[in-house]
């Protein structure tokens, strides 16, 4: 067997010191593993280490970004002639639409400054970039280049245009890592839009194909729930606010004692996900320090 | 020193093209990068600095996409990083063969002690299925043959 071939060894160590040096690194490690049971927030390590990271990371994202731009671009040109055609005519319906719609838009806002509406989105939010996705195989996290130093907060609430991807767990000056909704250990408390239906929402992978889904519990096993119906927050959790969309059930499984379970498809995809929304201060809660 | 400090930018380097490529690339979060330059940084260099490296790639990642307690990652990759050090400084492994299933085992093992340690700091982990197991230890095994023959590539010298 050729290819497991022994080693004359150069720089000799004796397996006696080997297993003394595992020893002394594994209290190390335990020392400092335990160190962070019952400790809040952020540790000093975390800390050190996404400030130095991060800036990096910022450097090789936007150049990795720039490549596969300047690719697309190259690879673009070749169809952009008949594009432009296509879009020149959607132009030119869109304008004709954008005629009569203007006078809908007026009116629009006459009834809702009568009614005296709130805007659509209850919170103040700040634009981020997504600088990493899922880059750990155990956790569904993405990584954003706003932190501390622009107003992000912990537990401060992350979307999408199409809503509710997570909330922010980790915030160093420049950077934070959101925990999304799909990962195992979040949860939110949600409600079914149409039947006002409570429950609360966790990660879960589908088991047919492994893409990501929200499994909603406590669901009462007399309450009505059709698939397609769309879910959204209840904000009974005080951690996100009321109302935000949060995806459309899916299937709704056979009652089982008291309750029922109801699978949700996620209405943001991370996987997609290349700006967020993060908000800043929230209207309706106290704002907690992170520390 | 030289090489090491080398390996250890390798293993940073690896940390962040793993983040970059998690951007564009939906598959990549499949492989980890820290973990196969890890295994190679224990292989060449013994079981110091294989713990080392082991200890660093988890703590790293950890650090910047994990949650929770951190340092679970980084003990697992510890123990790896010894006993693949252990194994280097004892063998050559040389075979494309050799190292695949060597690649595939440490990422079975890496993934299933994560899995099966982390619950008691109070973390639940993604779970992976049997198959997704074995396509993320093959695609692992993969890179990790096409990097070793990277690191390992023959340098040119002056005639």
């Amino acid at each position: 067997m050729d290819s497991l071939v022994p080693r004359a060894r150069n720089e000799t160590l004796s397996p006696r010191r080997a297993w003394m040096w595992l020893l002394a690194f594994l209290i190390l490690h335990l020392v400092a593993i335990s160190r962070q049971v019952d400790v809040q927030g952020v540790s000093l390590f975390e800390r050190t280490v996404r400030s130095v990271v991060s800036p990096l990371q910022n450097m090789v994202t936007s150049f990795a970004d720039g490549v596969v731009g300047g690719w697309n671009s190259v690879v673009g040109l070749r169809s952009v002639d008949a594009e432009n055609g296509r879009l020149r005519n959607r132009l030119r319906d869109a304008e004709l639409q954008l005629l009569s719609q203007r006078a809908a838009v007026e009116e629009n806002g006459r009834l809702r400054a009568m009614l005296a509406l709130k805007p659509r989105l209850p919170m103040t939010t700040l634009l981020a970039d997504v600088v990493a996705r899922n880059a750990s195989p155990w956790f569904k996290t993405i990584s954003i280049d706003k932190g501390s130093d622009q107003g992000v907060f912990h537990g401060a609430t992350v979307l999408a245009p199409s809503g509710v991807l997570g909330r922010v767990l980790a915030v160093s000056p420049n950077s934070a890592n959101v925990q999304l909704l799909v990962d195992r250990d979040s949860g939110a408390a949600v409600l079914t839009e149409r039947g006002r239906v409570d429950g609360v929402v966790s990660g879960f992978q589908d088991e047919a194909d492994g893409s990501p889904l929200l499994l909603m519990k406590y669901v009462p096993s007399l309450a009505l729930v059709n698939p397609g119906e769309v879910v959204v927050t209840s904000g009974l959790d005080q951690l996100f606010e009321k109302g935000l969309v949060v995806g459309t059930v899916l299937r709704v499984a056979e009652p089982v004692g008291l309750f029922k379970d109801v699978w949700v498809r996620p209405s943001a995809s991370p996987a997609f996900a290349e700006q967020v929304f993060v908000s800043l201060a929230p209207r309706n809660m106290d704002v907690l320090p992170l520390q | 020193m030289k090489a090491n400090l080398i390996a250890l930018g390798l293993l940073v380097f690896a940390l962040l093209m793993q983040s970059a490529l998690s951007l564009f690339l939906p598959i990549s979060a499949y492989m980890d990068l820290p973990l196969v330059v890890a295994t190679w940084f224990a292989l060449s260099r013994g079981e110091i600095l294989g713990m080392v490296g082991g200890s660093l790639s988890g703590w790293l990642s950890e650090a910047l996409f994990g949650r929770g307690i951190k340092g679970v990652s980084g003990l697992i990759r510890l123990i790896l990083g010894f006993a693949l050090g252990l194994l280097g400084s004892r063998f050559l492994i040389t075979s494309a063969l050799a190292r695949f299933s060597l690649l595939l085992t440490v990422t079975v093992v890496d993934t299933r002690a994560f899995e099966w340690i982390a619950p008691a700091f109070g973390m639940s982990p993604l779970q992976y299925s049997p198959v997704a197991m074995t396509i993320r230890g093959s695609i692992n095994a993969t890179v990790g043959l096409v990097l070793f023959a990277l690191f390992e590539r023959p340098r040119r010298r002056p005639a």
